[in-house]
């Protein structure tokens, strides 16, 4: 398994700049989430990872091997990359069986030996022993995401891109999915690289994030990292709820507030109850604050709203964006 | 109203709209079955078979369809596949202009399209002007060759549709998929490409080959010329001329109809067991080649080259011919005029009379059309019941059937002795076979458009408090108006270019400008005719691009 890395990798369509310059180093045998909103470059990406569009300028290597060099002039085929995908509308070619499916990877790299109990351990691995002959219309839908996922892993690839892969499927399915997609990359000990624009697969799924905005990488880190000291005011925003305290500048999660002083460092903030929501475990408390920001409170129980009330919290939980 | 009432008016309508389709559509082709197998006042399901088998020319004819009808689908697979390629994988796919151009030669009458050929190649035609040395050419185009190239000419696009169509669709993540896992270009086009093409391909090639045996216009102005002769022009032969032979006529009609039903249900096969739903995600986005260098030169030049001899030289030669002073003169600045308009649009000729007649044919057959044709479609609905989709199938045979066929069943029916009301021969029996020729287009516009309308709509006006006509006048009707619209334009359009059921049905003394253009062409005033077919063809093309370039399904594919 090899170390990806790239370096200063840009990408142009027409006037749009859909990737500025971005470094980026993906380890081996790690699941690396790109997150961000639709737009944001992330897919494009994946896509010039993946040889599907070629860069402007930059490189891409594996380990200290070069499969792209705007410089160098350098631009490994899609095909000889030897990578695995899942598409976002898994892409299983409807006049190929599962089997076929699933054999196409190593019959197109001409790896005859042993093809059968290769597929078959792939099939295996993702509980569809039985299903071989099977057209890709006469399964569901997550069976079909097996397929699609059996696929991509097939032919040992130094690296297996998903492209939102759990998008297409309904909302059960998809927390079924997401648990099994991450024990199944982790038991394989694949490089991953998974792009969503979902934080909660973001969170769950990954060794590190990777948070992109407008052609952007704002911030690379572990989900405790992105979520506990975002540094920059987008991705306090964009993953999980933030409470301003200076706009921009000093931010706290909603976790970290008490409805009474604990001992005495701690900082009061003073706010008028909006709205509140039950949860079934709790209740969220929307608060019209001093500072004309909003801000969100968890609670055991039912506040009166329109009521003015004092917030704590401790000086080390304020986070500081730089 | 209460529920039974409404239930009932339903059901009677459903009835009567099924009835209709009966006597219109149905009984004049079990008429033509009919009377190939009771000849002589007596069954003999074999009779048709051995009319023809007994008849060495007739076998011939057979042959002769069958034959030419392969030769088509060789000669649009050769003009459509690579024109599919270009348009769906190089960047020349963004002129969306192009996508209307080409179907200009689609849109064009056949026998207008190849009189044009004709003017062009002939024995003193517009090539041996511009190129002396080209007249060796004349008598190797004056062939059978020549024959398949006219008709290939006017049926590739419709073929080009289906495969460019079916090359996006997989072009979006299936073909990226195969080349991520490993498969290099041709790898992917064999796997990948051809296998999910060629469901597609089949049945673009059935439908080409059930068009070029049921077109008319070619093999009644080209084919006589050359001594062509296939089923619809014999059909018409003993139908038309002396000594007429309804036993024969019938026999080849059934014979057509027969062939044309077997593909038919051949393509319904293909396309419910063999043809795979390809739908890009909305990620889907095609990669398309830059048109510069020398993929750009040859996309251009191939393009350029199939417009050219689509639609540049049968244009040019009936536009010209409209133009000229004396045919002999050549072309020349000096030997233009526009006389022939003049003479042909003077009050009280033959010619504007030709014109009025097409267009208030026209203009009343599609307006019953459009009538018949929503209230069909609506009774169809999304065709749950049996009743709805024998209705469905009923309304849309005559699409399916050779307009000859058709014609030639009408004829049976409405010129029959038993039949009580007097039609035959008159204005109306030309309405009346407009109507039924082309009513498939209204339903079939109408139904996509009230496919579309989820049954909430109503059910929200019914809530909101809308009474059933409110509701209809209200909601549903401005709804299906575009298909309704569209299907008028259509029928319209249609009904002023066809020739074979106007040369059959019009009555003794009536002419239309389809049957203006081919006594003319036939009988020597050729610039009168073409001057025509220019004002005829003009106005209706320029009709059907505009609704080509209105229809809502175009925008969608621009987004």
């Amino acid at each position: 398994m090899k170390e990806i890395t790239i370096h200063r990798l840009e990408k142009k369509f027409g006037d749009v700049h859909a990737l500025k310059a971005a470094d980026l180093k993906i380890p081996a045998g790690s699941f690396t989430t790109l997150l961000g909103p639709s737009g944001c470059g992330k897919t494009t990406l994946l896509r010039l990872i993946a040889g599907l569009e070629t860069p402007d300028a930059g490189e891409i290597l594996m380990d200290d091997e070069f499969i792209f060099s705007g410089n160098k002039r350098i631009s490994r085929p899609i095909h000889s990359r030897n990578f695995g995908m899942v598409f976002q509308d898994f892409a299983l070619w409807p006049h190929l069986t599962v089997f076929e499916n699933v054999a196409f990877g190593l019959r197109a790299s001409k790896q005859k030996k042993d093809l059968r109990i290769r597929v078959q351990q792939a099939l295996r691995s993702v509980k569809l022993e039985g299903l071989e002959l099977r057209f890709p219309h006469q399964l569901s839908g997550g069976q079909q995401q097996r397929v699609a996922f059996a696929r991509a892993v097939v032919t040992r690839p130094q690296l297996v891109l998903f492209d939102e892969p759990l998008s297409a499927l309904d909302a059960v399915l998809r927390d079924e999915m997401r648990l099994e997609l991450t024990s199944l990359v982790r038991n394989m000990g694949i490089t991953a690289l998974y792009v969503t624009h979902d934080q909660t697969e973001a969170m769950s799924m990954s060794d590190e994030v990777v948070v992109m905005q407008g052609g952007t990488i704002l911030q690379t880190g572990s989900p405790e990292e992105i979520y506990q000291k975002p540094n920059h005011p987008f991705v306090a925003h964009f993953i999980g709820k933030s409470n301003w305290i200076v706009p921009d500048k000093q931010m706290l999660r909603p976790e970290h507030l008490r409805w009474s002083q604990e001992d005495a460092s701690s900082l009061p903030f003073t706010g008028t109850i909006r709205h509140v929501s039950y949860m079934g475990d709790r209740y969220e408390v929307i608060l019209d604050m001093e500072n004309r920001t909003t801000w969100t409170a968890y609670h055991d129980q039912r506040l009166p709203v329109g009521e003015t009330i004092q917030v704590y919290a401790s000086e080390h939980q304020i986070h500081h964006l730089n | 109203m209460n529920i039974n009432s409404l239930r009932s008016f339903k059901w009677v309508s459903g009835g009567l709209a099924l009835f209709i389709l009966t006597v219109l559509v149905l009984l004049p082709l079990l008429l033509i079955f009919w009377t190939s197998i009771y000849p002589n006042e007596q069954l003999d399901i074999a009779a048709p078979l051995r009319t023809i088998m007994s008849s060495h020319d007739l076998v011939e004819v057979l042959l002769n369809s069958i034959g030419l009808g392969v030769s088509v689908i060789l000669l649009t697979t050769l003009f459509a596949l690579p024109l599919a390629w270009i348009m769906a994988k190089t960047d020349l796919g963004h002129h969306n202009w192009l996508d209307v151009v080409l179907l200009i030669p689609f849109m064009t009458p056949p026998y207008i399209g190849s009189m044009g050929w004709m003017l062009f190649m002939q024995t003193g035609g517009y090539m041996e002007q511009f190129l002396p040395a080209s007249s060796v050419l004349t008598p190797y185009f004056f062939s059978y060759g020549g024959m398949v190239l006219i008709m290939s000419l006017h049926l590739f696009p419709f073929l080009y549709l289906l495969l460019r169509n079916a090359l996006l669709q997989i072009g979006g993540n299936l073909e990226e998929a195969a080349s991520v896992h490993g498969a290099p270009f041709f790898y992917r086009f064999k796997r990948v490409i051809i296998p999910l093409l060629l469901s597609s391909y089949g049945l673009g090639a059935l439908l080409i080959f059930v068009k070029t045996i049921a077109e008319f216009g070619t093999p009644a102005t080209f084919g006589r010329r050359i001594g062509f002769y296939v089923l619809t022009s014999e059909i018409h032969k003993y139908i038309s001329s002396w000594p007429i032979d309804f036993g024969k006529a019938t026999s080849l009609a059934s014979l057509l109809l027969g062939v044309c039903l077997v593909m038919w249900y051949i393509q319904t096969l293909i396309s419910s067991r063999f043809s795979y739903r390809l739908i890009g995600g909305k990620g889907t986005r095609t990669k398309r080649y830059k048109s510069t260098g020398i993929v750009g030169v040859l996309s251009w030049g191939y393009v350029v080259l199939l417009l050219l001899a689509s639609i540049g030289i049968p244009y040019f030669s009936i536009i010209t011919t409209s133009l000229l002073k004396l045919r002999g003169e050549g072309v020349s600045w000096s030997n233009l005029t526009l006389k022939h308009y003049a003479e042909l649009l003077s009050p009280g000729s033959q010619g504007l009379e030709a014109l009025i007649n097409s267009f208030t044919l026209a203009i009343v057959a599609s307006s019953i059309a459009v009538i018949l044709g929503t209230w069909f479609a609506l009774t169809v609905g999304k065709g749950a019941t049996f009743k709805q989709k024998i209705t469905d199938l009923f309304s849309l045979l005559p699409n399916t059937v050779p307009g000859i066929v058709i014609v030639v069943g009408l004829i049976l029916l409405w010129n029959a002795r038993w039949m009580p009301i007097p039609l035959y021969n008159t204005y109306w029996m030309v309405v009346l076979t407009y109507v039924v020729l082309f009513i498939p287009y209204t339903v079939q516009y109408v139904k996509a458009s009230y496919g579309q309308i989820d049954s909430s709509l109503m059910q929200a006006g019914q809530v909101f408090g809308g009474s059933k006509l409110y509701v209809f006048r209200r909601i549903l009707l401005p709804l299906i108006l575009p298909g309704m619209v569209a299907g008028w334009m259509m029928t319209f359009t249609i009904s002023n270019r066809e020739l074979v059921a106007s040369l059959l049905i019009l009555p003794p003394s009536m002419q239309t400008s389809a049957t203006y253009i081919f006594a003319q062409f036939e009988q020597g005033a050729v610039a009168m005719g073409m001057a025509m077919a220019v004002i005829s063809v003009g106005v209706t093309t320029i009709l059907l691009l505009v609704l080509e370039y209105l229809s809502p399904d175009r925008k969608r594919r621009q987004r």
